[in-house]
């Protein structure tokens, strides 16, 4: 492979012909290129698999029905399924648990509807506080002021053998919801 | 000259900082730090309406010795575990409070060492039965009428009505015995003696103190048996 | 001995022409009044220096791992020796980076250095504004503590806004359904290896720039940027005044490099490493996450926006000030540049500086966000507690028990939410005391479902009695008053007197 072209000055004709070089370097071009693309799969294709997979929620087990009393609303917390073990604590989550009259349970995620933030319940008020930004919603997880653009997220719910179950597995966001 | 000078000068701060491990600030700054002692409890958790440094507050003050004798260290432990009245929270997380039955008995034992010291129960017992209303209405003329006003409400008196049904409705009759027993000297309020036109000796007995509380608790609208 | 190591320079120069390379961009001549504005760039320069150097230390000591970083953290401070001064070093030297950037980004702006033929300078040294900044947010993110895991929170609710694809974005910033390891993981990579190499990439290229175009010079009124001739004249004027950049311009660099080093020492000796704060488990909801002092500002406009636009403003916002940012120059690339003559952008700079400060104060003290435990920590003032019949002694405790002292002040101690109650009996009348407490409104939740008619009349009445000495209760011109009858507490105060 000689196309060094300092040692063929002056009328060398060894120097191969323009088309064959356009040739190569066509083929070297497009070798480079499909092998690029075979390498950007799995590269590409582990940062943005997440994206693509879809994250189904389990029923989780919140415990007996017995531990939330009629007429209040507990913090239960949960471990979430199908986490990795370097997750640690944050394989963890919470959810308020507002149990009403005759077994009915309203479950709502920790989480503010504004940005996330974890809301607080308060039960003299009736009320959950955001800390971050002061979104405010009343004791069935609608809005009554601040930023958030609406109610708490609400899990599924529902009683089996005396215990409550939640259909979570995700982190709740506005645009699928839990 | 000054370059060296300024060269020793940071070594000499960075190796006096290095040698004392973590800065105070450090353990600081990392917020909410766990709150340990009973004060700190204290401030947390009661101050509000207790008042900060529990001798005068909206509620009752908790900083009288009499008092802290009076009631049971396990009846205090009761009434912040589990609230009481209209208006006294449930402070345990069992109770969807915000401290644990731990550092509820951490923060009553505190409170009684350090605020109970030389404290005798009052004469009269803390907790009892109502007494007759008649009876009470009697005592209530003759002890209460010349800060309270007329027990009909209309005339308030200086210290306003205790009589009227929303007040009422918002204070236990354990509320109202407390008051009656160890007053609000924090308001400058008497309540448990000397009254005004009685002599300087005059206390209600244990009786007087039941009935006085039975009248009160008679003034006191009653929606379907519903008794705070 | 000196000639010995002569020989071996010469040897090696030789060979490498090091020297050769390296003398001419020493000397470089530069123009002679590039005095004390001209050191903002190479402080941040060496701050980015010993954030690389610092880094790499703690990277020998840190556990990138969900499970183990927030006690790799807690090892560092407590029992390598000197770990907690490492990471109060990088975290302030962090701050000094994003101070010295925006210094000298805000001194190039009013100086108008970006104009022809230093465009290309100016927009690498955005992207270089966003490098620093991403790495300070990761940072913060690598501390995996309370603070970093909700911060994350904030940031995925954010992605999540986006049209169409924001759960998918969101779950591949996240690098999965929650918040946890995969997520630590992403960022650290971010942290550790892409946007510092990206840095250091786009570092060369500013520096590479500044030497092709050259320092500029002071502004000067009537000096006018003509693309046309600039450079020729440019070259004239530092030919005949310049002065090498080594030592003349450098020794000043070394001067305020050198202070400002031993400041963010000296700051990190007394003040020691930030955070990490509580653990990150998000079942303790007791956080209060609030960001490092850098986004503070976009902490509080996010509590600011108006609703209805808020998530327009808040997905179309960062890319049209970047794409601002970026065009500036190649909108103004000619004319005056001393700031006396650009009035539109001196105004500009000080709005936005003083907007952004403002901010920043208002992220530090968030007016907005109820004092979570107001309601049983911050007592009712002494000197009101005094004046209180028994009704009103009532309702003042339902101000406490029913936490409205988490958004409301009393005499200027509890939230700052609502507004101070202290006067409160002045301008509202007893009806619109009970009507604002009921039905809310105004940004307050309704109170009428929660209260019973004895709490709701000891409120009004509290705060009916919640005004200065000598103000009458406000009452409605021409209203009928409220009569004074044993179910409705009189609206004359009884005077209060021993």
């Amino acid at each position: 492979m000689n196309d060094g072209c300092a040692e063929c000055k002056g009328g060398c004709d060894q120097t191969p012909p323009r088309s064959r070089r356009g040739v190569m370097f066509m083929i070297g071009a497009g070798l480079m290129g499909v092998g690029s693309l075979v390498a950007a799969v799995p590269l590409l294709g582990v940062l943005i698999a997440p994206g693509f997979r879809r994250y189904g929620n389990t029923w989780i087990d919140l415990g007996a029905v017995g531990n939330f009393p009629m007429g209040q609303t507990r913090l239960a917390s949960f471990a979430i399924p199908g986490s990795n073990p370097n997750d640690g604590q944050t394989a963890t989550a919470a959810a308020w648990v507002r149990s009403m009259e005759g077994q009915k349970f309203q479950v709502f995620a920790v989480n503010c509807a504004h940005l996330g933030c974890p809301v607080k319940w308060f039960q003299q008020s009736r009320l959950f506080m955001c800390p971050c930004h002061g979104g405010v919603y009343y004791e069935d997880g609608s809005r009554a002021s601040g930023p958030p653009p609406r109610g708490l997220f609400e899990y599924p719910v529902k009683v089996e053998n005396g215990h409550l179950l939640i259909d979570a597995g995700r982190l709740p966001g506005l645009q699928e919801s839990v | 000259m000054s370059r060296t000078f300024l060269l020793v000068a940071s070594l000499v701060v960075v190796t006096c900082g290095a040698c004392g491990q973590i800065p105070l600030q450090q353990s600081a700054s990392t917020s909410e730090a766990p709150v340990v002692t009973w004060k700190g409890l204290y401030a947390q958790n009661c101050s509000g309406c207790h008042g900060a440094d529990g001798s005068i507050g909206g509620a009752r003050p908790l900083r009288d010795a009499s008092y802290l004798a009076s009631v049971s260290r396990n009846g205090l432990i009761d009434i912040v575990r589990r609230g009481q009245g209209v208006l006294m929270p449930a402070m345990d997380v069992s109770q969807g409070g915000a401290i644990s039955s731990e550092q509820i008995a951490q923060l009553v034992d505190g409170m009684m060492s350090d605020w109970g010291q030389g404290g005798k129960p009052h004469v009269v017992a803390w907790a009892g039965e109502l007494g007759s209303p008649q009876a009470g209405h009697a005592v209530y003329a003759a002890t209460c009428q010349s800060c309270h006003g007329l027990p009909d409400g209309v005339a308030a008196g200086t210290r306003g009505s205790v009589t009227d049904p929303n007040y009422l409705r918002l204070v236990s009759n354990q509320a109202l015995r407390s008051a009656v027993i160890f007053g609000r000297s924090d308001l400058g309020g008497l309540c448990n003696g000397p009254y005004p036109g009685q002599p300087a000796s005059r206390t209600l007995s244990s009786s007087e103190v039941a009935d006085v509380v039975a009248f009160l608790a008679s003034k006191r609208p009653n929606f379907g048996g519903h008794t705070p | 001995m000196i000639r010995w190591l002569r020989s071996l320079i010469g040897w090696t120069e030789e060979r490498s022409g090091a020297i050769a390379m390296v003398a001419p961009i020493m000397t470089h001549r530069v123009p002679r009044d590039a005095k004390w504005w001209y050191v903002f760039g190479s402080a941040t320069l060496m701050f980015f220096t010993i954030q690389i150097v610092s880094g790499i230390l703690l990277a020998t000591l840190y556990a990138p791992s969900a499970a183990e970083a927030y006690l790799s953290l807690v090892y560092i401070d407590q029992q390598v020796p000197m770990g907690w001064l490492l990471r109060a070093l990088h975290a302030w030297s962090s701050n000094a980076m994003v101070l010295m950037v925006v210094v000298h980004m805000s001194q190039v702006f009013l100086h108008a250095s970006f104009k022809y033929p230093r465009e290309l300078t100016w927009m690498v040294g955005v992207l270089l504004l966003l490098c620093t900044l991403a790495l300070a947010f990761t940072g913060q993110i690598m501390r995996w503590d309370q603070d970093a895991y909700w911060g994350l929170g904030i940031g995925a609710s954010i992605v999540d806004r986006v049209p169409v694809f924001g759960n998918q974005l969101r779950n591949i910033m996240l690098g999965g359904p929650i918040i946890g390891g995969a997520t630590l993981s992403r960022f650290f990579a971010l942290h550790v290896f892409v946007l510092p190499g990206l840095t250091i990439a786009l570092v060369g290229l500013h520096l590479a720039l500044i030497l092709k175009g050259g320092i500029s010079e002071m502004p000067q009124v009537g000096q006018v940027v003509t693309p046309e001739t600039y450079r020729k004249e440019y070259e004239a004027r530092v030919h005949k005044t310049g002065v090498p950049f080594f030592p003349d311009a450098a020794q000043r660099d070394m001067v305020f490099c050198g202070l400002s080093l031993i400041v963010v020492m000296a700051l990190a000796v007394w003040c020691g490493p930030v955070g990490p704060s509580g653990v990150p488990d998000p079942t303790v909801i007791n956080a209060n996450p609030r960001p490092d002092a850098a986004f503070l500002w976009i902490f509080a406009a996010m509590a600011l926006l108006p609703p209805q636009i808020e998530t327009f403003l808040l997905l179309a916002s960062p890319p049209l000030i970047v794409l601002g940012l970026l065009a500036m120059p190649l909108l103004a690339n000619r004319g005056e540049r001393a700031p006396t003559r650009r009035p539109i952008a001196v105004i500009a700079f000080t709005t936005i500086a003083v907007a952004i400060a403002a901010l920043s104060w208002l992220g530090v003290t968030s007016p907005w966000s109820p004092v979570m435990d107001a309601w049983t920590s911050v007592p009712t003032p002494v000197n009101m507690v005094k004046q209180l019949t028994p009704l009103q002694m009532q309702g003042a405790l339902v101000v406490q028990y029913q936490q409205c002292r988490n958004c409301h002040a009393l005499d200027g101690t509890g939230g700052m939410r609502g507004p101070e109650l202290k006067n409160v009996g002045a301008r509202l009348s007893w009806d619109q005391l009970v009507r604002q407490v009921q039905q809310g409104g105004g940004n307050m939740p309704a109170y009428g479902k929660t209260l019973s008619s004895a709490q709701t009349t000891a409120l009004a009445a509290f705060l009916q009695s919640c005004r200065t000495d000598g103000v009458g209760p406000a009452t409605i011109p021409g209203a009928l008053e409220r009569a004074a009858t044993p179910d409705q507490p009189p609206v004359a105060v009884p005077p209060v007197s021993q």
